[in-house]
């Protein structure tokens, strides 16, 4: 990281000019009033009014209109990084873009430019002819074809980024909020570009100066006619609840065939992201550490979440005996996917594709890029499983038939994502019980975290499993 | 000069015989077939004209009224030939003659003026692979080795040839190969050892299978469906299937047709995998040169499987997986057959699930499968009667219905796998179904009876009249499909979608909608008027809910921005296509029809 963003310029840099685009401050004012109503923006309006402009760069400049690129930094985030709002500019704004106007800044109107046609069409262009536009380069992959003609439309779903697709084939995921330094996505999808079950990169556009590197956009190929993993293990649930007497492997609904393919998908992107990236065997400080690691964690967020603290000395009666039983067990430390769970894995017509490597986006870059045990990731997975078949059951009174038959989807679900992982890698999580228990409970304890802030309503779905995960204390 | 066929095989005189009448054809309309709606139908189990508890094609005659009445666009019947009946008419003892059970050559001309009169086509089946062993070729070519027909049938001395064929009746058949005691050789069969594989390499055999198509066509058939394809040679060193000599052979009997019967469609069974059954229709270069068609036998347990998962996955894996196909060429497609497969595919969860299953032979697989009707595979439930149905006559296809689906017949397992579908078709509650007025003791199989599928609850009769009926709905819903050519030509474009349980497709062509309401079509020729089509593409959207539970479904519909869908079966507007994705709700088991147009210029209303 450079020094430079240690301590973050109090004053704005900027190139943009001030002629009939107003000057910044102008800009900012409108920027600010509209930002708080964007879905991307996690914050209020008190957050947005902190914002200060760190760069607006130029981008496009064509007869009809402008864009700029404008780099945010907010006061409470960590300095290295920063909101991201492409800005159209056109003295009048036709009617596809009427949605998306921020405002009007001296004698032109600005707007929320992915949602401009003309707009994706210059960036698809940018990215077909690795572009370079001030601060801001476009780049291809290698074998990358990109159709320029292709007609791009944003994505209106998502929760905390930009996304727009070209005619179905590529789609190019804007970061809202992006980091200093390599983005983790970006830079697995360049190293296992030949793995079948992730996304094959197609370009990506960079913030390159002197001083400060990150990553704007990804571009990937579309996968269109998938559905997601959460959306197809409830699908499967539903199936099963709705049944009387049958038994998980005797409803139509089963998910058992999904879940082995799928450990073999997750297996063989472990394995591909070992040769890429590294693999070393853990040493017994290596185990000591994670097992520090795990136990603050667990007294940092049980010291703060009511729910947590009754089962405190069961978690920690339960690492205490998991430590030395993790002894025998090797601990292999390799570069992993770092959030892995049900809605990061995508059914399309081939099978299974791995989604978003970026890790839990709100820690920092350097944490997210730590290698770790595979086994972390299965225990995401494993969490999610139980999540999907629970999820159901938190709305109504305990059922005990209901809790029992939803057991029982988990149950059929993890044997046959475990037995998938095992064929396809020859790593049986199943033979490191001390490691992948530990990894569990780590996750439900911050499960259980999150839903006391999130969802006090499914607190229950997590506190369960760390009745199961754990013995008394 | 004869032909070997004329001299031994022959009982009628051959094809130029003159006391054969020929049909009348119906009025030439290239690619009929690709939009055409089948409708399989076995001459045995229709109706009884004389009252001997058969069947017959008297009796099939006389309810053309019905069929045309339905909307089918054309007959399949299985094997109606001279047989001694072992593998369900397929063991062929005379090609030339009916069953005389069935009737006569003449009745059966007959019965094709009747058809083309209504605008409905007949094929039938043609076995080219194999015969009966009481066919006077094999009694030939046993007693005689070195006669005319010594070399008709595939012998050999011991039995150790082509030993990576598989055997396909495993628990019939030890072995392809069975010692004649007459002969003193071993003869060749793929299937039944009372059924010798006709020797194709021959040259006269060639031209004696090419002499019966000439025969049935110049009757006036309209084609024909063609059994065990894949079959036909041999070759030492391969395991018999769809070798290049197979397919040599269908393009000479595809040139033919082409310059002799261009109004006649070859129809393929070949059950394998979508990128195999390919290769039969032919050159893509010239349009396709061997089978106008062929049928997609994968789809049809996808279509069960979907259903049983609620997952859409299984129908749109094995869309993606399928082929283009030649110009000339439409896929068959369809539920349930006389000859039907196992579905125990849908309770295996390996991944390759299909492909183990195709990769054995399929009618092994139906050798120990299950054959039941549509209704009872459903469990009678009529929301998912008439969503497999809207599937059937909405993806991409020909479809091809089986007698008695469209009431919702049963099945009686307790007559044995084969005969279980092939019950007495159910007209009324009246004696034996009014399938006949026989003794009911005489009928060729009991009618069906019990008390939710029996002949009493489930008739046309009874259905005829009723607007709600399955019957009525069946056909109001070829009504629609006819309307909107994209059903039958239209590309296809899966939609998906982030609900795993909807299946949303496009069918589009260029041809355009007619814009009338009812069937436009000549009621005497079938054939489409010309000139009324509009210019603008038809676009129809069908989105089909595979879960028993109420669904919501976003559809990404911008590309049609502005378009506004209309419901098909009754003419309703839904809101006009906007930016945001189109959201539509869908009860368990629901489906939808629409058309998409503008309707912004006052341009076509319903």
């Amino acid at each position: 990281m450079s020094a430079h963003h240690n301590a973050p310029p109090t004053e704005p840099v900027s190139h943009g000019g001030t002629g009939s685009r107003g000057d910044d401050a102008a800009l900012m004012a409108q920027v600010i009033a509209w930002l708080p109503a964007q879905r991307w923006f996690p914050g209020q309006a008190q957050a947005a009014a902190s914002m200060t402009l760190f760069r607006r760069e130029p981008v496009f400049e064509t007869a009809e209109l402008g864009v700029e690129l404008l780099l945010l930094h907010a006061e409470s985030e960590p300095s290295d990084t920063m909101y991201q709002v492409l800005i159209g500019w056109r003295p009048d704004v036709p009617p596809h873009v009427q949605h998306a106007i921020i405002g009007t800044v001296g004698n032109e109107i600005c707007y929320d430019a992915l949602h401009d046609r003309d707009v994706t069409a210059l960036l698809l262009r940018a990215l077909a002819e690795d572009t370079r536009a001030g601060a801001v380069t476009a780049r291809h992959s290698p074998d990358a074809v990109i159709d320029v003609d292709l007609p791009g439309r944003v994505l209106t779903a998502e929760q905390s980024n930009t996304s727009v697709v070209y005619g179905d084939q590529i789609i190019v995921k804007f970061f809202r909020r992006i980091t200093e330094g390599t983005n983790p996505d970006a830079e697995v999808l360049a190293a296992l570009s030949h793995c079948a079950y992730i996304p094959t990169l197609v370009g990506e556009i960079r913030f390159e100066t002197g001083t400060h590197a990150s990553t704007l956009a990804l571009a990937t190929r579309y996968l269109p006619n998938s559905a997601d993993g959460w959306a197809m293990a409830t699908t499967s649930v539903r199936d099963l609840l709705a049944e009387g007497d049958l038994h998980a492997d005797e409803v139509g609904g089963d998910f058992a065939g999904e879940a082995t393919r799928l450990g073999r998908a997750v297996a063989q992107v472990h394995d591909d992201l070992a040769e890429a990236f590294g693999v070393r065997m853990g040493t017994a400080d290596d185990r000591a550490a994670l097992f520090g690691r795990l136990t603050a964690r667990a007294e940092r967020l049980g010291a703060s979440v009511p729910a947590l603290e009754p089962v405190m000395s069961r978690v920690r009666k339960t690492y205490g005996r998991l430590e030395p039983a993790a002894a025998g067990e090797p601990l292999e430390i390799q570069r992993i996917h770092g959030d892995l769970h049900l809605g990061q894995v995508l059914r399309t017509v081939d099978g299974w594709i791995v989604l978003d490597f970026e890790g839990e986006p709100s820690r920092p870059l350097a944490e997210r890029r730590q290698h770790h045990s595979r086994l972390r990731d299965v225990a995401g997975m494993m969490r999610s499983f139980h999540y999907a078949a629970f999820q159901m059951l938190a709305a109504g009174p305990l059922d005990g038939q209901r809790a029992y038959r939803a057991g029982e989807w988990v149950a059929r679900n993890r044997e046959a994502f475990l037995d998938g992982y095992a064929a396809s890698s020859g790593h049986d999580p199943r033979t490191c019980p001390a490691l992948s228990t530990a990894f569990e409970l780590d996750k439900a304890v911050y499960e259980v975290a999150y839903e006391h802030r999130h969802r006090p309503g499914w607190e229950q779905i997590p506190l369960a499993a760390i009745q199961e995960l754990t013995e008394p204390g | 000069m004869t032909t070997p066929g004329n001299a031994a095989g022959d009982t009628t005189g051959g094809s130029a015989a003159p006391e054969i009448r020929h049909a009348h054809p119906i009025p030439s309309d290239p690619g009929w077939y690709k939009r055409a709606v089948f409708y399989e139908v076995l001459v045995r189990a229709f109706a009884d004209s004389n009252n001997d508890g058969t069947g017959d094609l008297r009796g099939l005659a006389d309810k053309l009224d019905y069929l045309s009445w339905l909307g089918v666009d054309c007959l399949w019947l299985p094997p109606f030939y001279q047989s001694p009946l072992r593998d369900g008419g397929y063991d062929i003892s005379d090609f030339r003659t009916v069953l005389p059970e069935f009737g006569t050559v003449a009745d059966f001309v007959d019965l094709l003026d009747q058809a083309h009169a209504r605008g409905i086509r007949v094929i039938t089946d043609l076995v080219m692979n194999h015969t009966s062993d009481q066919h006077p070729w094999f009694q030939a070519s046993r007693s005689d080795p070195g006669g005319p027909f010594g070399d008709f049938y595939v012998w050999a001395d011991d039995a150790t040839g082509y030993p990576e064929a598989r055997v396909i009746f495993v628990d019939t058949e030890p072995s392809n190969w069975t010692f004649d005691p007459v002969r003193g050789q071993y003869f060749w069969h793929r299937f039944f050892s009372h059924q010798p594989d006709l020797n194709c390499p021959t040259p006269a055999v060639g031209d004696a299978m090419i002499d019966v198509m000439r025969f049935w066509l110049d009757l006036g058939i309209d084609g024909f469906r063609l059994d065990a394809v894949p079959y036909l040679y041999e070759r030492e060193g391969t395991n018999g299937e769809n070798l290049t000599e197979t397919h040599a052979f269908l393009k000479r009997c595809r040139a033919v047709v082409d310059a002799e019967y261009s109004h006649a469609v070859m129809l393929a069974e070949a059950n394998q995998w979508p990128a195999d059954v390919v290769e039969y229709f032919g050159d893509p270069a010239v349009g396709g040169d061997e089978c106008h068609m062929c049928f997609h036998f994968p789809l049809m347990p996808r279509i069960f499987m979907a259903a049983r998962r609620e997952s859409r996955f299984p129908i749109s894996e094995i869309l993606a997986q399928t082929p283009a196909i030649p110009e000339t060429g439409q896929w068959g497609i369809f539920l349930r057959n006389h000859d039907e497969l196992t579905l125990e595919m849908v309770s295996d969860e390996d991944r390759d699930y299909m492909w183990a299953e195709y990769a054995k032979d399929p009618r092994m697989k139906a050798n120990i499968g299950i054959r039941r009707r549509l209704a009872p595979l459903l469990e009678g439930d009529r929301d998912r009667q008439e969503l497999f149905t809207a599937l059937l006559l909405s993806l991409p296809g020909s479809p091809v219905l089986y007698y008695g689906d469209e009431i919702g017949m049963g099945d009686n397992i307790y007559l044995g796998d084969r005969d279980a579908v092939r019950t007495p078709m159910q007209w009324s509650p009246d004696r034996n179904a009014g399938f006949s007025r026989v003794d009911p003791a005489r009928l060729y199989l009991p009618v069906i009876m019990d008390p939710v599928y029996g002949y009493q609850a489930v008739n046309v009769e009874s259905q005829i009249d009723q607007a709600a009926s399955l019957l009525t709905w069946t056909r109001r819903m070829l009504q629609v499909r006819r309307e909107h050519p994209a059903f039958a030509l239209g590309s296809l474009t899966d939609l998906g979608g982030s609900n795993p349980s909807v299946l949303s497709f496009l069918r589009v062509c260029s041809g355009g909608d007619e814009d009338s309401a009812g069937d436009t079509r000549s009621a005497a020729t079938g054939a489409y008027p010309a000139g009324q089509h509009t210019t603008a593409p038809s676009i129809v959207l069908c989105v089909n809910n595979l879960s028993r539970f109420p669904q919501a479904v976003e559809l990404d519909l911008r590309p049609f921005e502005g378009l506004t869908p209309v419901e098909l079966t009754g003419g309703n507007a839904f809101p006009r296509i906007g930016e945001l994705p189109y959201l539509l709700t869908l009860p368990g088991h629901g489906f939808y029809w629409f058309r998409l147009i503008d309707v912004s210029g006052g341009a076509p209303a319903e």
